[in-house]
């Protein structure tokens, strides 16, 4: 579902930019918070000689688990852009492949899991030529925010009605069927193609592809958290 | 993390050899809507390349940049406090850090064209002799003449005390040009005080300086040559801090038209042993008008840097 350059007019591109920029600020200082902590400049004066100028200030800096969680985040989306080339057919001459955003935020929390689907989008757009320069606003807003946070949050409110797998599989089905929408959204403003026409189009086309990205995401969560538990 | 690592590995093996080759959901529906044939194709940096090489690069590309993160993450409490005695002789060194074509700090005789915009944005991680830097630098000039342009450059620093750095203003005026790969250029800069000096943010001096760019295409090597004098305004001053800026650089294409490879020496007269450093980087052309690019540099003597890795981008638009 990666949009390529020419689908989209100035403006459309342009605001998806200015979108995706905010969110994906927004994602950074979440993540910023969660990893790193405030301690006080006095742990670091041992280091220097001008401890008057510095007491009394905090410094922000990374903790361990944070580490952890950055090591973890570059290996979700090793494993996301993996699967992203893994192209499945799903008959009448179609292909699918994972978003993966749900499989992101369920492991590592909305923002995180956003700002690894952009990464991910974002090295396939510069070396892959997998989705356009300009588009990388739409894709992210796409991708990340309906893919992976608004899935997410499907998943969150979802858990506590029914099994954990019951959960991921329709926020994951969700996730894609929005995404698609989205995309469809994006284009009839653009005016490459009417609303009308290509809503049902990418909706019935997505429907089928959601089915595997339910079942896809499913096993990759429990293969995750299995072979991260087996490690320590 | 290793397990997790082979079966990452395993899905690229299974994706190069069994992955379909349908069009995907969004193809598919353009190809039956009729709107495929819009698609701008974008150059690939792994065209050619085997699929199962490419997925093992685009592995390792993504999760170095989140073992990078991790890594700068952990070094930018290094404190800048033992810097603010040095900041008036470092921030020297970085007086004309205005580039052409990134990543050369050494600027060419080329303005840009009339209407045009060129935005650069770079990310540099410097160890100086006391400590290690981290900033980003954006520049965006604008052409007004087709000999004439006009600039900004804004430096922010991210480590200990992140804010921004002293801001720089320039035009330049291309006044001699005998063909399209030679010619003279002049370049007048004025530099804010607006960094905040407590925080070792900018020299607190305006500055102004005036250079003169040389460039001369030898085969197919470009060669530009700058020297400037710079004034810097400090007030009352008993002594002249006014100094000589000299800079050499080489630009040689590879990959056909796809990249460059660059190097310079960069040098002034601030400080009685003239600080300098050396640049070697490249740029990858990923489309026309957007190149990417990175470089490495060292410092020559105990009064310059020790060394700087710099990446970034040169957009044209």
């Amino acid at each position: 579902m990666h949009i390529p350059d020419g689908f989209l007019d100035p403006k459309v591109s342009m605001g998806m930019m200015g979108a995706a920029a905010a969110v994906l600020s927004f994602c950074f200082a979440k993540v910023r918070a969660a990893i790193t902590a405030l301690k006080p400049a006095e742990a670091f004066a041992a280091a220097g000689k001008n401890i008057g100028n510095i007491t009394g200030r905090m410094r922000r800096v990374l903790t361990g688990d944070g580490e952890r969680t950055i090591y973890k985040m570059g290996m979700v989306a090793a494993l996301i852009f993996a699967c992203q080339m893994f192209n499945f057919p799903i008959g009448g001459g179609t292909s699918g492949h994972l978003i993966g955003g749900v499989f992101a935020s369920v492991i590592l929390g909305p923002f995180a899991g956003a700002i690894v689907i952009a990464v991910v989008l974002a090295v396939q757009m510069l070396f892959f030529a997998d989705g356009g320069l300009l588009a990388i606003g739409a894709n992210i807003i796409n991708m990340a925010l309906f893919g992976a946070i608004a899935g997410y949050y499907i998943y969150n409110v979802l858990k506590k009605f029914m099994p954990e797998w019951g959960a991921i599989s329709i926020a994951a089905w969700s996730s894609v069927a929005l995404a698609s929408f989205m995309c469809a959204l994006e284009l009839g403003l653009s005016g490459t193609v009417p609303f009308s026409v290509v809503i049902p189009a990418m909706l019935r086309v997505h429907a089928v592809i959601g089915i595997a990205e339910a079942v896809i995401s499913l096993v990759l969560i429990n293969l995750f958290r299995g072979m991260l538990k087996a490690e320590g | 993390m290793k397990r997790l690592f082979l079966l990452t590995i395993l899905i690229v093996i299974l994706a190069a050899f069994f992955a379909s080759a349908a069009p995907d959901g969004l193809d598919f529906v353009s190809q039956k809507l009729g709107f495929a044939h819009k698609t701008v194709e974008a150059s690939s940096l792994v065209a050619g390349i085997p699929t199962l090489l490419a997925g093992i690069m685009g592995i390792l590309i993504i999760i170095g940049i989140f073992y990078f993160v991790a890594l700068i993450s952990k070094r930018t409490w290094i404190s800048l406090t033992f810097l603010i005695p040095l900041i008036p002789l470092i921030s020297l060194l970085f007086v004309p850090s205005a580039f052409a074509a990134r990543p050369l700090i050494t600027d060419d005789f080329y303005t840009v064209t009339q209407g045009g915009y060129e935005l650069e944005i770079g990310y540099a991680s410097t160890q100086n002799q006391t400590c290690l830097t981290n900033a980003a630098d954006l520049s965006l000039k604008r052409g007004l003449l087709s000999n004439l342009d006009l600039g900004i450059e804004v430096p922010y620093t991210f480590s200990d005390e992140p804010g921004l750095n002293d801001i720089l203003l320039h035009a330049k005026y291309c006044f001699w040009k005998p063909d399209e790969d030679a010619g003279l250029t002049a370049r007048v800069d004025y530099k804010f005080n607006n960094g905040d000096v407590s925080h070792g943010l900018g020299s607190g001096y305006n500055d102004y300086s005036l250079m003169i760019i040389g460039s001369k295409m030898f085969g197919k090597t470009k060669t530009h040559v700058n020297l400037g004098y710079v004034k810097v305004g400090v007030n009352a001053c008993v002594t002249s801090y006014d100094y000589l800026s000299y800079s050499f650089a080489m630009e040689h294409p590879v990959w056909g038209e796809r990249g460059d490879l660059v190097a310079e020496y960069v040098g002034n007269s601030a400080l009685n042993r003239h600080p300098g450093f050396i640049q070697i980087g490249a740029r990858y052309v990923v489309s026309e008008g957007f190149k990417l690019d990175a470089a490495y540099s060292v410092g020559l003597n105990d009064n310059s840097i020790k060394n700087s890795a710099t990446a970034g981008f040169h957009y044209e638009f």
